[in-house]
C-alpha cells in the first residue's frame, strides 16, 4: 500500500530520484537530553542539495554524499547548529550522531511575517509564532480556541458549548466600535472571507468561519501584533493579522502519519433549575405575598392539579454525553526538487447538547516544485465538506428554554386526550404545545430537522521567480470558496407545530443556499542587497487585489400567466428536508441570485529593512489601500510605519555579561486602518420590491448615505524588549503599546424621526493602552525536564470622544452595554443595586446621585463594572521524564465583570420562567437580610413597571483560573516502535477545561453570547443570556508515525 | 554583469510602481466602484421614470399598512380599559401599565415606521419637479404625499403627546412635524402647531385628490380624517361638516355584517379608506391583530384578551349580537377571560376610515355642539339596527342631548373595539369636555397616559416625555 502511494505521488511529479551516489552517512540527532529530535536537517555544507531530514526517531541517513573532507551541519528550530568535520572515502558508509543545544531564544527561528519570512533576530515587529504542537496539544472545535492563553495579548473567548459556534478573538483591545474587531486572517497567503454573520444570529448561535480548518493541518500560527508587523495589511491591519501556516512535506523518505482522538464531553456546569415542586412554592408564595387567595392562577393556563401532577426535568432532556470523534491522515516527502504533504481527516463533534453535532471531513494538498534553481511553484490547497445538525439554543430553545420557559410543569407529551368543543385537539403520546414549541426543546428539536452543510476550499498557487542572486520576484493568486446550504423542514398536520396543513400540506422545507468568493492576487519584488560586511538592506515592493462578494440562491416565483411575481426559498408539502429529498432537489430550481457584500481592495506597498552590524535594525513601510467601501473623496488611505531595533546584547560591552546573554530593545510607531465595513453607506441605496403592496411594485430607500465616510485610523506605538538570561534558559518579551483609533467607524442610532435606524459616521477617538509579559524557563533540563511559560497581558480601553453622540447612540444590540465617554467600549450603564430591604423586602435601587429609591427608572442608569479584565494570560507548566510527557495549561481572567442577563428573570419577578436555585435566598419576612426581593408576580413591588428590569446585581465578578488544559503522553522508544512495525507512536490522554476556580455564580464565567452584529461584537463581550456554558472533554489521542 | 541584474530589478520595481501607480491614480478609481449589493439601486438609478416616483409613493402606502395591521390600533387600546394586561408581552404591558420606558422596542418600532412614510412621502415632493409629469398628475401626486404626511403625524402625536386641550393654548410639547428630508436637530413643536400642519396638509390634499378611493388618498377619506381631527380638537361643527361631506356622499352603507374585517374590504359597504391584504401573494396586512387576539386556534391563549369589567357593561345585554360576535367567555367567576372572536380569521383588509365611526362621531359632535339632534339619532339607531337586528332598541326621537351623546359613545365603544379609539375619546372629554377622566384608576392627563419615545430622540434639542409614568 505504501509502496503503490509513493509510487503514485511520484508518478504526480514525474521525478526521479533514485540516482544516487554509493557514500552514505547516516546517524540519529538528539538534544541534550538524548532525546531524539525528529524532522531535524542534515546537510553537506558546500555540496548542494545533498542533505536530509531526521525521521520520527531521529535517524537520518544522507545519500549520494561527494567523497572526501566534509562538514555536516545539523539544525533544527530551537536548537543551536551544529557543525561536525569527516573524511569520507569513496563507497564509505559512516555513521554520525549529534547532540544539539536547545537555544531557547530562538533566535534563528524563521517567523513568517506579511509578503515574506524574516528571521527571528532581525524583526522588528511584535510576532508570536505557535507551532503545531502548541496548536494540538489539546482538541478543540476550531484552532483559534487552542491558541488561548499561550500567546500575551492575545484574548480568545471561546464560543459556547455549541459545536460550531463562533469565538471572539481580540488582539490588543478593540480599536473598533462598528467595524469589525476581529483579526485578519490569512491561510497560506490566501486573505480568508471571515464573516461571523453569515446566518446572522441564529438558533442562538453565530456559526464560526474559522472551524473548516483541520488543526492537524496547521503548521504554525504567526500572530502579527504591533504596526512594526500590521502595517503592511494597511487598511485590514488594525485588529492584528494571524497567519496561518499549513504543513508542507520536509526533506526525507515518505511519511505517514495517523492520528485519532476520541473523547467525551459534559458542561462545564449543569444548569440548576427548579422542580415542578419548587417552583409550584415558590409561585404560591408569591401570589400570597401579592395578596391574592385561592389557587393560583399558573402560566400558559395550566391547571394547579396538572402542574402537581408534572415534573418535567428540561434540562435533563436536551443535555447528553458529548461525543468526539477524530481521525487525520498524511503523508508527506521532501526532496531537493519537490515536496508535498497530503492530509485527509475527519472529525466528528457532537457536543453535549442533543442534536447538535458538526461533522468535517476535509483534505488538503501542499506542493512545492523546483523547476530550476531560479523558478519555483507552490500550491496550498485545502478542501473542507461540513455538515452540523443544528438545534435551538438560548433565547431560540433548546438548553435555553430549559433554563427559561420550559417550566418543570410542562409535560413532554399529552398523556390523556384533550378534547375541545367536540373535537379531538390531542391524542395521549401527542407533543404537549399548549405553551409553544418553543417551551418544549424536545418537540421542538424532534419536530425540526435543520442543518448546515458547507463546502469550504482555501486555495493558492505562487510562483516564485529568482533572476539572479538575492532578488526574487513572488507571484501569488487565492481563491477562498465558501458554499453553504442551510436546510429546514418543518412538518405540518396533526401532532407538529402546524396543525392547519391547508397550504402547508406534509410540511415545509426550507433552502437557503449562499456561495461566497474572495479573490485575491498580490505581486512582490525583493532585494536583498549587502552593501559592505556590516550593511544589509532588504526591498519589497508589492502590489494586491482583492475581491470578494457572496451571492443568495432562491426560487423565481411566477403567476399563472409567467410573469415574475418575486422569490421564495420554501416548498410547501414537501415529504421532508431538501438534503433527503432527490426529487426536492430535482424539481426546484433555486434560479434567483442576489449578490451581496460585494467589496475591492487595491494595494500598493513596500518594506525596506536595514541592518547595520547585525545589531542595528530598522524598518520602514508603506501601503496605500483603495476600498470600494468609500465613496470617491475618501477612497484611497495610506499606512505607514517606522521601526528601530537594537541588539543590545551584541555590544562588547554586553558580550561577558553573565547573567544577560540575549537583549533586544525595539520600538515602532505607525498608522493602520479599518475597513470593515459590509455595506456601501456612503451612498443612498434604494430597493424595490415587486408586487410588495395591493400587488403593485414599491421603490424606497434604505439608508441614510453618508458620503464623507472613510477609514478609521489607528496610531499604533509599541515599544519591546526581548531577553535571554543565563544562556537562555530564561527567555521572554516584555512589551508596551499604546493604540489611538481616530475617526472611529460609528453605527450611529438616528432619532427615528429621520426615518431612518441607523446611519454610520466617522466620529470620536479610542484608546488602548497595554503592557505584555511573557516569559519562558527551562527550571529544569536532564533527564527530568521541566519547562514554564507565562504569560500576562493588561489592556487599558477608553473611548476619548464620540463626536457628540450620546451614550444611548450606540448600544450593543440588545444588551445594555454602552459608549460611554471615558468608559471601555460596551460598558454596562445601568440602574444600580444596593440591596433588599429589610422590612419590606423591596429592592433598593441607588437614583442617579447615589441616593436610596424604591423606583427603578432608566434615567438613573451609570456606568457601572468593569467590561475589561485586569489582566488575561496564561501558564504551562511542560514536564518530562523519559518518554512520559505532562503538559498542564491554566488560562485566568482577572478584573472583568461578567452581566449574566438571563437572572433578571431566572431571579427576578416570578413569571413563566423557571428559576435558578439562587431564588432560595430570597426575603420572605420582615427582618430579613436576602440576596434577593420578596417573591411577586407584580414588577409594582418590585418598583418598576416593566416586569425584567437590568440592574447590576446581576453584573458578577468573572474573574476565573482555569485548567484549560492537561495532557499526559507516552512515547513509545525505538524498540517498542520498531517492534509494532511503526517509526513512531504516542498516546495521550487530555482533559480540557477541567476545573475552573471562580466566584462567578452563573454557568460559565468564559463565554461569548451569540451577537446580533460588528458592533454588538465589540460591545457585549462581557455580556451572557441563556448562553450554553463550555464543554469539559476527556479525550485519548493516538498518534503513529510509519 | 551586474548592471544587468540591476536594470532587471529595476524594470521590475518599475512595474510595480507603475502598477502601484495606475491602482492610486484615477484609470483604476473605476474598478473599485462597485454595484450595490443584491439588487439595491443607487439613487441615480432608482428614480429615472415617473413610475419610479409612483412607486416611491406606493412605499409610503406599504409603510402605512404597517402602521394600521394593528400595531398603532392596539397600542391605543393597551392605554384604554377596553383590554386585559397582556402579562407576558414586556413592552406592551408597559403600555397597559402607563409608563413606558424608553427603551421599549414595540414603541421604537411605531414611532419609527410612520416617519418613514414621512421621509419618502417628502421625498416625492423634493423630486417631483425633476420628472414630466402633468400640471394634474403633480397635484394629485403631492396631494397624496401630503395626506399620507398628514396622517402619518396625526397618528403620532395621539400616541406620544398629551392631547388637544391638555393646555389652554396647546402649547404643550408634540411632535417633529417633518416637511423635508434634510437631517437636522430640532426641538419639538407644539401641539398647537403640530394640529395645524395636519390640518394644512389634508386641506392642501383635499382639492387634488380623487373622490374616493378603496386603498388610496381620496377625498372621502382626507375628509374623514379631518372630521376625526376637529372632533378631537373639540371642534364639532366642523367636525360635522367633514363628516357629512363624506356621509352625504351616499357612497357609503353600514351594511348587514357585524363585523367589518373582512377580507376584502371592496365589499365591506362602509370602509371608506382601508389597507389591504393580498390572499394570492400571501401579503397579509393584518398581522397585528392575527398574532394577539385570535380565539380559534389550538390551545388559544391569546396576548390580547378584553377586560372583564368592560365585557360586564354590553353583556347584560343580551339581545346586542355583536356580544356573542366579538366575544367568547372561558373559565368561571374570578378565572373567567374574555376572549376576542372579532379578528378570527387567517388575514384581512383593515377599515381604517368607516362610516360606522363617522356616524357616531357625528352624532355625539351634533349632541355636544347644538346640532340637529333628529339627525344624531338616526345615525345611532342606523347603528342599533345593524347590531340589534331589529329597531327595538332605538333610540327614542325625543331623546335628550346626554342620552344622544352617551348612547353615541355607548355604541362607539363596543363598535370600535380593538381599533384603538377609546382613549382618545376618553383624552378628549377629559381635555375638551372638562370630565373627570379616569383610566384604570389613572387620571387621562397623567404622564403614563402617554408613550414614551424611544431613546434613540434624546438629542440636546429633544426632550423626551416625563419619565415614571402614572
Amino acid at each position: 500500500m505504501k509502496r503503490t502511494l509513493q509510487s503514485f505521488l511520484m508518478l504526480i511529479f514525474s521525478l526521479s530520484f533514485w540516482g544516487l551516489e554509493a557514500q552514505v552517512i547516516e546517524g540519529t540527532i538528539y538534544d541534550k537530553g538524548g532525546l531524539p529530535l525528529p524532522g531535524a536537517s542534515v546537510v553537506v555544507v558546500g555540496q548542494q542539495g545533498v542533505g536530509t531530514s531526521a525521521d520520527f526517531d531521529g535517524k537520518y541517513t544522507i545519500t549520494g554524499v561527494k567523497p572526501g573532507s566534509i562538514v555536516l551541519e545539523f539544525s533544527f528550530i530551537g536548537f543551536d547548529n551544529k557543525r561536525i568535520g569527516l573524511d569520507l572515502k569513496a563507497g564509505e558508509k559512516k555513521t554520525v550522531n549529534a547532540t544539539l543545544s536547545e537555544s531557547a531564544s530562538q533566535l534563528e527561528e524563521i517567523v513568517v511575517v506579511g509578503y515574506g519570512v524574516q528571521r527571528r533576530r532581525d524583526m522588528t515587529g511584535n510576532v508570536v509564532k505557535l507551532d503545531a504542537k502548541k496548536l494540538n496539544d489539546m482538541p478543540t472545535p476550531s484552532f483559534e480556541t487552542a491558541i488561548q492563553g499561550k500567546a500575551a495579548g492575545v484574548q480568545i473567548v471561546t464560543g459556547s458549548g455549541l459545536a460550531g459556534s463562533a469565538s471572539v478573538v481580540r488582539v490588543r483591545g478593540i480599536t473598533s466600535i462598528g467595524a469589525g474587531g476581529d483579526p485578519l486572517y490569512i491561510v497560506d497567503g490566501a486573505q480568508l472571507n471571515q464573516d461571523f454573520f453569515s446566518r446572522g444570529n441564529s438558533g442562538g448561535m453565530n456559526q464560526n468561519p474559522l472551524a473548516f480548518l483541520n488543526p492537524d493541518d496547521i503548521a504554525s500560527v504567526e500572530i502579527l501584533k504591533d504596526a512594526a508587523a500590521t502595517a503592511i495589511y494597511g487598511s485590514r491591519g488594525a485588529n492584528g493579522v494571524i497567519l496561518i501556516t499549513t504543513k508542507r512535506g520536509s526533506k526525507g523518505g515518505l511519511k505517514f502519519n495517523f492520528s485519532t482522538t476520541q473523547g467525551v464531553s459534559t458542561p462545564t456546569r449543569m444548569p440548576q433549575m427548579l422542580n415542578s415542586d419548587q417552583y409550584l412554592q415558590l409561585y404560591r408564595e408569591a401570589w400570597i405575598n401579592d395578596g391574592n387567595t385561592g389557587t393560583p392562577t399558573l402560566p400558559r393556563s395550566v391547571s394547579w392539579e396538572d402542574a402537581q401532577n408534572t415534573n418535567t426535568d428540561w434540562v435533563d432532556e436536551v443535555v447528553r454525553t458529548g461525543y468526539k470523534a477524530f481521525y487525520d491522515f498524511s503523508v508527506s516527502k521532501g526532496t531537493d526538487k519537490f515536496n508535498y504533504y497530503a492530509g485527509l481527516s475527519y472529525d466528528e463533534n457532537r457536543s453535549y447538547i442533543e442534536g447538535d453535532q458538526y461533522n468535517r471531513l476535509s483534505g488538503r494538498f501542499n506542493g512545492d516544485y523546483r523547476i530550476s534553481d531560479k523558478l519555483s511553484l507552490s500550491m496550498s490547497t485545502g478542501l473542507t465538506r461540513s455538515t452540523y445538525n443544528r438545534v435551538d439554543n438560548a433565547w431560540t430553545g433548546g438548553l435555553g428554554s430549559a433554563m427559561s420557559t420550559a417550566l418543570p410543569i410542562y409535560p413532554i407529551k399529552w398523556d390523556r386526550y384533550n378534547i375541545r368543543n367536540g373535537d379531538t385537539l390531542n391524542r395521549p403520546g401527542d407533543w404537549w404545545l399548549q405553551a409553544g414549541v418553543g417551551n418544549n426543546p424536545v418537540a421542538q428539536r424532534e419536530l425540526k430537522e435543520w442543518r448546515m452543510t458547507d463546502l469550504r476550499s482555501i486555495n493558492n498557487a505562487k510562483i516564485s521567480y529568482s533572476p539572479f542572486k538575492n532578488f526574487n520576484i513572488l507571484g501569488s493568486a487565492s481563491l477562498d470558496y465558501f458554499q453553504s446550504m442551510e436546510d429546514i423542514y418543518n412538518p405540518a398536520g396533526p401532532n407538529t407545530t402546524n396543525v392547519d396543513n391547508s397550504t402547508a400540506g406534509r410540511g415545509i422545507a426550507d433552502r437557503f443556499p449562499q456561495r461566497s468568493y474572495n479573490y485575491n492576487g498580490f505581486l512582490t519584488g525583493s532585494y536583498d542587497w549587502q552593501v559592505n560586511d556590516n550593511s544589509k538592506f532588504n526591498f519589497m515592493l508589492g502590489t494586491e487585489y482583492q475581491e470578494n462578494f457572496t451571492r443568495t440562491y432562491s426560487m423565481t416565483v411566477r403567476d399563472s400567466l409567467g410573469n415574475i411575481t418575486g422569490t421564495r426559498n420554501f416548498v410547501q408539502d414537501a415529504p421532508g428536508p431538501f438534503y433527503n429529498h432527490a426529487e426536492l432537489r430535482n424539481d426546484y430550481e433555486f434560479d434567483s441570485v442576489q449578490t451581496s457584500f460585494i467589496s475591492r481592495f487595491m494595494s500598493f506597498f513596500g518594506r525596506v529593512n536595514y541592518a547595520y552590524k547585525g545589531k542595528y535594525l530598522a524598518q520602514a513601510v508603506l501601503r496605500s489601500d483603495g476600498s470600494s467601501r468609500f465613496g470617491p473623496d475618501n477612497r484611497f488611505g495610506y499606512f505607514p510605519s517606522v521601526s528601530l531595533g537594537w541588539i543590545i546584547s551584541d555590544e562588547d560591552w554586553m558580550k561577558n555579561n553573565r547573567v544577560i546573554n540575549y537583549l533586544k530593545l525595539k520600538g515602532s510607531i505607525g498608522w493602520i486602518g479599518n475597513a470593515n465595513l459590509t455595506n456601501i453607506e456612503f451612498a443612498a441605496r434604494y430597493r424595490r420590491d415587486a408586487q410588495a403592496y395591493d400587488g403593485r411594485d414599491i421603490l424606497y430607500p434604505l439608508n441614510n448615505p453618508n458620503p464623507d465616510l472613510r477609514w478609521e485610523t489607528t496610531r499604533v506605538f509599541d515599544f519591546g524588549l526581548e531577553y535571554g538570561l543565563l544562556e537562555d534558559r530564561i527567555t521572554g518579551e516584555i512589551a508596551y503599546y499604546r493604540k489611538n483609533t481616530t475617526d472611529v467607524l460609528l453605527n450611529v442610532t438616528l432619532p427615528r424621526v429621520s426615518g431612518f435606524g441607523n446611519f454610520y459616521d466617522n466620529v470620536g477617538a479610542l484608546l488602548n493602552e497595554g503592557v505584555e509579559f511573557q516569559i519562558k524557563s527551562r527550571n529544569l533540563v536532564g533527564d527530568f525536564r521541566w519547562t514554564t511559560d507565562f504569560n500576562i497581558a493588561y489592556n487599558h480601553n477608553e473611548i476619548e470622544s464620540l463626536g457628540g453622540y450620546s451614550a444611548d447612540a450606540v448600544g450593543g444590540g440588545t444588551n445594555d452595554t454602552r459608549t460611554v465617554v471615558g468608559e471601555p467600549v460596551g460598558t454596562n450603564f445601568l440602574v444600580r443595586f444596593s440591596h433588599v430591604d429589610p422590612t419590606t423586602g423591596r429592592p433598593v435601587y441607588l437614583d442617579i446621585d447615589g441616593n436610596p429609591t424604591f423606583n427603578w427608572d432608566p434615567a438613573d442608569r451609570v456606568a457601572v463594572g468593569s467590561v475589561l479584565p485586569d489582566a488575561v494570560g496564561g501558564i504551562t507548566n511542560t514536564f518530562g521524564y523519559k518518554q512520559w510527557d505532562l503538559s498542564v495549561l491554566f488560562v485566568f481572567t482577572i478584573g472583568s465583570d461578567i452581566y449574566d442577563s438571563s437572572s433578571k428573570r431566572q431571579l427576578g419577578r416570578v413569571d413563566d420562567w423557571n428559576r435558578t436555585l439562587g431564588t432560595f435566598d430570597r426575603w420572605r419576612q420582615p427582618g430579613d437580610e436576602a440576596e434577593y426581593a420578596r417573591l411577586t408576580l407584580d414588577e409594582a413591588n418590585l418598583g418598576s413597571n416593566t416586569p425584567w428590569i437590568n440592574t447590576d446585581q446581576w453584573l458578577h465578578d468573572g474573574s476565573f483560573l482555569r485548567l484549560r488544559n492537561l495532557t499526559l503522553s507516552y512515547r513509545l522508544n525505538n524498540d517498542q516502535a520498531k517492534a509494532m512495525g511503526l517509526k513512531g507512536a504516542q498516546i495521550s490522554f487530555i482533559g480540557t477545561n477541567l476545573l475552573t476556580f471562580t466566584t462567578f455564580p452563573g454557568l460559565d464565567p468564559e463565554i461569548a453570547r451569540d451577537f446580533e452584529n460588528a458592533t454588538d461584537r465589540n460591545m457585549s463581550v462581557n455580556i451572557t443570556y441563556l448562553t450554553p456554558p463550555q464543554e469539559r472533554t476527556y479525550s485519548v489521542r493516538l498518534n503513529v508515525n510509519f | 554583469m551586474l548592471i544587468s541584474k540591476l536594470s532587471i530589478m529595476k524594470k521590475f520595481f518599475t512595474y510595480i510602481i507603475i502598477s502601484g501607480g495606475l491602482i492610486l491614480g484615477t484609470a483604476c478609481e473605476k474598478m473599485l466602484e462597485t454595484d450595490l449589493q443584491g439588487a439595491d439601486l443607487t439613487e441615480e438609478e432608482a428614480l429615472q421614470s415617473k413610475q419610479d416616483v409612483l412607486d416611491l409613493l406606493q412605499s409610503c402606502y406599504d409603510v402605512t399598512a404597517n402602521v394600521y395591521n394593528g400595531r398603532v390600533q392596539y397600542l391605543n387600546e393597551l392605554l384604554a380599559d377596553n383590554l386585559a394586561d397582556p402579562t407576558i408581552n414586556e413592552d406592551l404591558s408597559e403600555v397597559y401599565n402607563h409608563n413606558t420606558l424608553f427603551f421599549n422596542g414595540t414603541i421604537g418600532g411605531i414611532y419609527q415606521d410612520p416617519y418613514i412614510t414621512v421621509f419618502r412621502a417628502n421625498r416625492v415632493l423634493e423630486v417631483i419637479e425633476d420628472f414630466d409629469f402633468s400640471a394634474t398628475e403633480k397635484a394629485e401626486i403631492a396631494a397624496q404625499a401630503y395626506f399620507l404626511r398628514a396622517l402619518s403625524h396625526w397618528e403620532l402625536v395621539k400616541l406620544f403627546c398629551q392631547p388637544y386641550g391638555y393646555t389652554a393654548d396647546n402649547s404643550h410639547d408634540g411632535l417633529i412635524y417633518k416637511t423635508s428630508t434634510e437631517e437636522s436637530i430640532v426641538a419639538r413643536e407644539s401641539v398647537a402647531s403640530n394640529y395645524a400642519n395636519i390640518i394644512a396638509d389634508f386641506e392642501a390634499a383635499l382639492p387634488n385628490l380623487v373622490q374616493n378611493s378603496d386603498y388610496y388618498a381620496s377625498q372621502d377619506a382626507a375628509n374623514a380624517y379631518l372630521a376625526k381631527i376637529y372632533f378631537q380638537q373639540g371642534d364639532y361643527a366642523k367636525a360635522v361638516q367633514h363628516a357629512d361631506a363624506v356621509i352625504n356622499t351616499g357612497r357609503y352603507s353600514l351594511g348587514n355584517s357585524l363585523d367589518r374585517f373582512e377580507l376584502d374590504t371592496v365589499n365591506v359597504s362602509e370602509a371608506i379608506f382601508t389597507t389591504t391584504s393580498n390572499s394570492t401573494l400571501r401579503d397579509f396586512r393584518s398581522t397585528g391583530f392575527t398574532d394577539n387576539y385570535r380565539s380559534d386556534l389550538d390551545g388559544a391563549d391569546p396576548l390580547f384578551k378584553a377586560n372583564k369589567d368592560f365585557y360586564d357593561i354590553y353583556a347584560a345585554d343580551t339581545s346586542d349580537r355583536r356580544i356573542k360576535n366579538f366575544f367568547e367567555v372561558i373559565g368561571e367567576d374570578a378565572e373567567a377571560v374574555v376572549l376576542v372572536k372579532k379578528f378570527n380569521q387567517e388575514f384581512f383588509d383593515i377599515p381604517v376610515l368607516h362610516l360606522t365611526d363617522l356616524k357616531l362621531l357625528r352624532a355625539e359632535a351634533l349632541a355636544l355642539s347644538g346640532g340637529d339632534l333628529s339627525v344624531a339619532i338616526q345615525d345611532i339607531n342606523d347603528v342599533r339596527l345593524r347590531a340589534y337586528g331589529s329597531n327595538a332598541n332605538d333610540l327614542a326621537a325625543g331623546a335628550s342631548v346626554s342620552e344622544v351623546r352617551n348612547a353615541a359613545r355607548y355604541e362607539r365603544r363596543i363598535e370600535m373595539f380593538g381599533e384603538g379609539d377609546r382613549i382618545q375619546q376618553l383624552k378628549r372629554r377629559g381635555a375638551i369636555g372638562g370630565e373627570a377622566i379616569e383610566i384604570r384608576n389613572n387620571p387621562w392627563d397623567c404622564n403614563g397616559m402617554i408613550i414614551q419615545f424611544p431613546i434613540s430622540e434624546q438629542t440636546s434639542a429633544f426632550d423626551l416625555n416625563p419619565t415614571g409614568g402614572c
